[in-house]
């Protein structure tokens, strides 16, 4: 094995860092902590807009994560599967607040069997992922835009959409799923 | 089956069952349909992917840096001691070498992630430090150049007075007292003409600023003729400090400044602003 030192040595995938957290690597634990845990944040705090409350959710996310018990390599790309998880959990919170138990609609729960590739969105650092999904955002029609964040951040069923937005139940879910295939086709070069 | 191509409505359905958002006949329909098409499935996934890269729109915003360490004690916390590393030394001799192949595996997977980590660590610290003396640097010459500036300036300022200093003390001077015509203006000086050095100075104070493409010109009086001895603006503080050479109007005794379009006029076509005698 070569153990001359190199000036950049090789960044590990976050599979690798995965497995190596599985096997109780602190430090693994920390490199995807350095990766994720801004958009954990961010994320959380959005929906739960109170930063302690943002914070704790991040950590709730990240032990989860370091006991292995709810990620597959082979369910999906981390970074979905955080955002999932961490926009689910928010939500989760955020009815409990308000006294409203009612169960969570739950997305990504249909989660596919086969393994993922790499694709060019993942090997893209977070920064510039970032940067493409805004401006994809940025391109949505308003309508489509607010409904699709309505529905993500505040967790509201389309019939509450509909009644906030005094808009049909039909519309509210015709836009919200034409904006969900326009941004697809939008970022298409970068999730395949 | 032939892999199914997602028609317009096939996606509509696909993305209303990541969304949620279909009656239980429609989900039903298309539980049906992932069955007997796994292509379909592809697209799902690309879809449920669309939706979970969302937050990555949001304003960058980032923990405190105590978290961090919480979280890292916290995982510590969780590992039981029998799952610690290292093992007591005397356990570890019974490893097997299959076993002990598989740790030293994982032990250097995970020298390999902290070399990660530190070095992650050590190029943002470099990178600080590049900023740092980028800085620093530009700092240093923005002040080399405003000493050099100012130093060459102060020289220049210098021998200007000096030289006018030697003209003043030449005999034969004569004074031409110069004020603004109009009684809103303050401007004022003087015109020193010395007929020796066959040189004039024109000092002037409270000289309006011009607009551009517009100059101050004097002019002086000659046998009935007006000759134009100087284009001049003042400086940031309405100042006017020239030194002029005396052609042809040495002798005269009274002058005209007046506003002037910036190129040669042989006569004053704009307004007069000034004037000494």
């Amino acid at each position: 094995m070569n153990f001359e030192p190199s000036d950049s040595p090789p960044i590990p995938t976050d599979a690798e860092l995965f497995q190596a957290m599985q096997a109780k690597q602190h430090s693994a634990l920390a490199a995807l902590y350095d990766r994720y845990a801004s958009l954990v944040y961010r994320l959380a705090l959005r929906v739960l807009l109170n930063p302690q409350e943002a914070e704790d959710l991040t950590q709730e996310i990240f032990l989860k994560l370091w006991r292995s018990s709810t990620y597959d390599v082979n369910r999906g790309s981390l970074s979905s599967f955080l955002t999932t998880l961490t926009r689910s959990r928010a939500i989760d919170r955020l009815r409990s607040r308000s006294s409203n138990l009612k169960s969570l609609q739950r997305w990504g729960n249909t989660m596919t069997t086969q393994p993922p590739p790499t694709t060019p969105f993942e090997a893209a650092s977070i920064h510039q992922r970032s940067e493409h999904v805004r401006d994809a955002l940025a391109d949505l029609p308003e309508k489509y835009r607010q409904i699709l964040e309505l529905a993500y951040y505040e967790g509201l069923s389309q019939s509450e959409i509909a009644a906030r937005l005094e808009i049909p139940l039909g519309t509210v879910k015709s836009w919200s799923r034409q904006g969900l295939l326009t941004l697809r086709k939008t970022l298409q070069t970068w999730i395949e | 089956m032939a892999p199914l191509e997602p028609s317009e409505q096939l996606e509509n359905l696909l993305a209303g069952y990541v969304l949620g958002n279909l009656t239980s006949e429609e989900a039903a329909q298309v539980k049906q349909l992932l069955d007997h098409n796994p292509d379909l499935l592809t697209e799902l996934r690309r879809l449920e992917s669309t939706l979970a890269v969302i937050p990555l729109s949001l304003p960058v915003s980032s923990p405190s840096q105590q978290l961090e360490t919480r979280i890292l004690q916290a995982a510590e916390a969780e590992v039981s001691p029998a799952n610690r590393s290292p093992a007591k030394p005397r356990s570890r001799m019974r490893l097997s070498w299959q076993w002990g192949g598989a740790i030293a595996a994982v032990m250097i997977a995970g020298l390999g992630i902290e070399t990660y980590r530190l070095h992650q660590t050590l190029a943002a610290t470099e990178l600080e430090n590049h900023h740092l003396h980028q800085q620093l640097a530009i700092a240093q010459a923005t002040l080399d150049r405003v000493r050099q500036t100012e130093l060459a300036t102060t020289r220049k300022e210098l021998s200007r007075y000096q030289q006018a200093v030697n003209l003043l003390r030449q005999p034969n001077n004569r004074v031409l007292n110069l004020r603004g015509t109009s009684s809103k203006s303050h401007s004022s000086g003087s015109l020193v003409i010395v007929p020796t050095k066959s040189s004039a100075m024109l000092v002037l104070q409270d000289v309006e600023t011009l607009p551009r493409g517009k100059v101050y010109r004097m002019w002086a009086f000659i046998n009935g003729e007006k000759v134009s001895c100087a284009d001049f603006k003042p400086n940031d503080r309405g100042e006017v400090f020239l030194k002029l050479p005396l052609d042809k109007w040495g002798g005269t005794t009274e002058v005209a400044v007046t506003v002037e379009p910036d190129r040669a006029l042989s006569m004053p076509v704009g307004k007069m602003v000034i004037t000494g005698s």
